[in-house]
């Protein structure tokens, strides 16, 4: 009887505190002066290519080498992630007057693979599982987008969930999202997807990255749009639920990333 | 002598007023049956003034439906024709600003993949011709 008074009093100290310290990613909190998290030159800080084209007093910085599974075009170590998740393949923080403004970790699923190998429901049986780690009980307003926007030669699709929770009278927004970019290439279609979890606190920096990339609300969509997409038009898209959290498992992606992180450390 | 002019009095008396009862039952059925069978006859002109009625509602209500899906056919065949004639002229002015390097390649592929969506909604062979040509088109550039 004992232990499960103690039990239950850790279960319930447990849930509050987790819920006051939840709003972070990786251990990295917003609206935080950035210089708490920099690791960089102040010359480095100030290079021109972090300077955002949507919003000019807005600059990006990236962590990618914190998990060595990730295959990096370039290396960014501009910060240090507190607690990382290895599931993560880049850290982003983009700043604002200072602070951090706007925290995303994205985890690239595939680069570029052909059509029919394209893997429909991994991204979203993930986010699923993600969102069910992410928010528990958090009772919160959820929102569904759909958009899609042309990138160079790509066509791309973001199918995004946004989770609105208060704590300490502070709203924040989570977005949960599976963007996916189709390349036509000598009649092949090619596909590209990332999974990316962002916090923020004020919605209209990712606004004014919409509005930069012309992006357009689309009504419905899902994954099967990917993989029957046609660049030529006239494709089916089906209504089937795609979830299948057993065959894409959270869990096994997660340890996968961290057993390469192991060996590679 | 008296007494027996008395009685053919009474006995007439009686005979006229059995005659006359006779005559007022028979008065009294004959209007009652006469009634009846007006009544019969009202009712069935009422009946058949009402079928007639009804048959003229009917006809002119089924007329009036047949003008309606007439006219709705007439129109969504104009809105389908419309469609058509809209969404096409917008692939090949589409395809005329790519080729003038007005817009990208790319953005060009989405606004007819979106044009060729429209179309299928209203004819799907129109749609699968359209379709031919623009992966044509897109092969060949």
């Amino acid at each position: 009887m004992r232990y499960f008074k103690i039990f239950s009093y850790s279960l319930i100290i447990s849930f509050y505190t987790s819920s006051l310290f939840a709003v972070d990613l990786g251990g990295l909190k917003l609206n935080q002066n950035i210089n708490n998290y920099l690791i960089i030159s102040e010359e480095e800080k100030n290079k021109d290519i972090r300077i955002r084209k949507f919003d000019k007093n807005i600059r990006i910085f990236a962590n990618n080498i914190f998990n060595l599974g990730y295959k990096n075009r370039g290396t960014y170590k501009d910060f240090k992630i507190l607690s990382p998740d290895y599931f993560w393949d880049t850290y982003y923080i983009y700043e604002k007057d200072n602070k951090s403004n706007y925290i995303v970790a994205v985890k690239s699923l595939n680069r570029k693979v052909v059509q029919s190998k394209f893997k429909i429901g991994e991204c979203t049986s993930l986010r699923q599982q993600f969102i069910k780690e992410v928010m528990g009980l958090n009772f919160s307003e959820k929102k569904k987008e759909y958009k899609n926007w042309i990138s160079g030669d790509m066509i791309r699709y973001k199918d995004r969930v946004v989770y609105t929770t208060t704590e300490n009278d502070i709203s924040y927004n989570h977005l949960f999202s599976c963007v996916h970019s189709i390349y036509y290439s000598k009649d092949e279609h090619y596909i590209s997807t990332y999974f990316a979890y962002g916090i923020n606190t004020d919605h209209q920096i990712v606004t004014d990255m919409d509005n930069y990339l012309n992006v357009k609300d689309l009504n419905e969509f899902n994954e099967s749009l990917v993989a029957n997409f046609k660049i030529w038009g006239n494709y089916e898209i089906s209504d089937q639920n795609y979830l299948d959290t057993d065959l894409y498992s959270l869990k096994k992606y997660r340890n996968e990333a961290l057993q390469m992180h192991q060996k590679n450390d | 002598m008296a007494n027996s002019s008395e009685n053919i009095k009474n006995y007439s008396i009686t005979l006229l007023c059995v005659i006359a009862s006779a005559f007022i039952i028979f008065l009294g059925f004959y209007l009652k049956t006469t009634a009846a069978n007006k009544l019969i006859a009202q009712k069935e002109v009422l009946m058949k003034v009402e079928e007639k009625v009804d048959r003229v509602y009917n006809d002119y209500k089924s007329l009036i439906d047949r003008q309606i899906s007439m006219q709705e056919s007439i129109e969504e065949n104009a809105n389908n024709a419309g469609v058509l004639f809209n969404e096409g002229s917008l692939i090949f002015s589409v395809r005329l600003m790519e080729s003038e390097d007005m817009i990208d390649p790319a953005q060009a592929d989405m606004m007819v993949i979106e044009s060729i969506s429209q179309i299928k909604k209203v004819n799907p062979r129109i749609a699968d011709i359209v379709s031919t040509f623009n992966r044509k088109y897109i092969n060949s550039r």
